[in-house]
């Protein structure tokens, strides 16, 4: 078995936690560990500075989020429009801006937003999505991974726009039925 | 009393196999594993949303959480309505079974 030198067995230190914090779903922690992972290599640039600084800031903003809530010091106002889930959505836009193969195609979601009823359509995103990243990239690749999403995407669009036409078809027969009657 | 489908009797045992786990995307994984054929998102939902509806099954929104890129999941639920109609559906499935006369060498 070879030996490993130092640098080596701190690089294989840094791997095993950022596998860890991609397992446990911490993104942020994930790119923190990245970023300090890559700049033992090269010099940090301008935009490495300013991803840190947001992530440090966003994360200060989330304990903020947290204790307001659990101590309820916060507006119903302010809850709706400093959610958590939005916080989230940005640490994960970060994450994706600085690795592209975790992007999907952006214009596939927003024909599920087109066309799924308001109350699915985070889920079925978030769900599509969560297999994307976690599942199917790390399997088949990035360009299998947009294809997948793009099927899964196409095909999910019939079922519900069978449904809905199948609804309006019965609103149509019954609005003619009493019509007659 | 509502009835159902064939795939809407595969999507509650799914959801009662699976749990306190079963969201969109568990039910879709177990659905392809049980089924052997692959089974769309949009399919899983428009079928969860029918079942609302007719009160077989019972959503909550959970957190959400980084890895959905801040996406909540819709978790669900087998009610007592959706237990009956299985259990209905296995009489009914059993009854016509027993009408074929039985193989014997």
């Amino acid at each position: 078995v070879a030996k490993l030198t130092k640098r080596q067995k701190r690089e294989v230190d840094m791997r095993v936690l950022m596998e860890q914090a991609l397992a446990h779903g911490e993104d942020w922690k994930y790119v923190l560990l990245k970023r300090k992972f890559e700049r033992e290599r090269v010099p940090l640039t301008h935009y490495d500075q300013y991803t840190s600084e947001m992530f440090e800031y966003l994360g200060e903003q989330r304990r903020v989020l947290r204790n307001a809530r659990k101590h309820g010091g916060m507006s119903r106002h302010l809850d709706a429009s400093f959610s958590e889930g939005h916080l989230f959505r940005v640490f994960s836009d970060i994450v994706v801006m600085n690795d592209k193969r975790l992007r999907h195609p952006i214009w596939a979601e927003y024909l599920l937003y087109l066309l799924l009823p308001r109350a699915d359509r985070d889920a079925v995103a978030g769900d599509l999505i969560e297999e994307f990243r976690y599942t199917i990239v790390p399997k088949f690749g990035a360009r299998a991974a947009r294809f997948w999403f793009v099927k899964q995407v196409l095909s999910s669009l019939w079922p519900v726009l069978k449904q809905r036409v199948l609804k309006a078809l019965g609103i149509l027969a019954a609005s003619k039925y009493l019509w007659r009657s | 009393m509502g009835t159902m489908g064939e795939f809407e009797r595969a999507v509650l045992l799914a959801i009662s196999r699976l749990g306190d786990g079963a969201y969109g995307m568990s039910v879709r994984q177990e659905l392809e594993k049980r089924l052997k054929r692959s089974v769309s998102i949009g399919a899983v939902y428009t079928t969860l949303d029918r079942m609302e509806e007719k009160g077989f099954v019972s959503s909550w929104v959970g957190e959400p959480t980084a890895e959905r890129g801040g996406r909540a999941k819709k978790y669900f639920r087998v009610e007592a309505p959706g237990v009956q109609a299985l259990n209905r559906s296995k009489e009914m499935s059993d009854a016509v079974w027993a009408l074929l006369p039985m193989r014997t060498k």
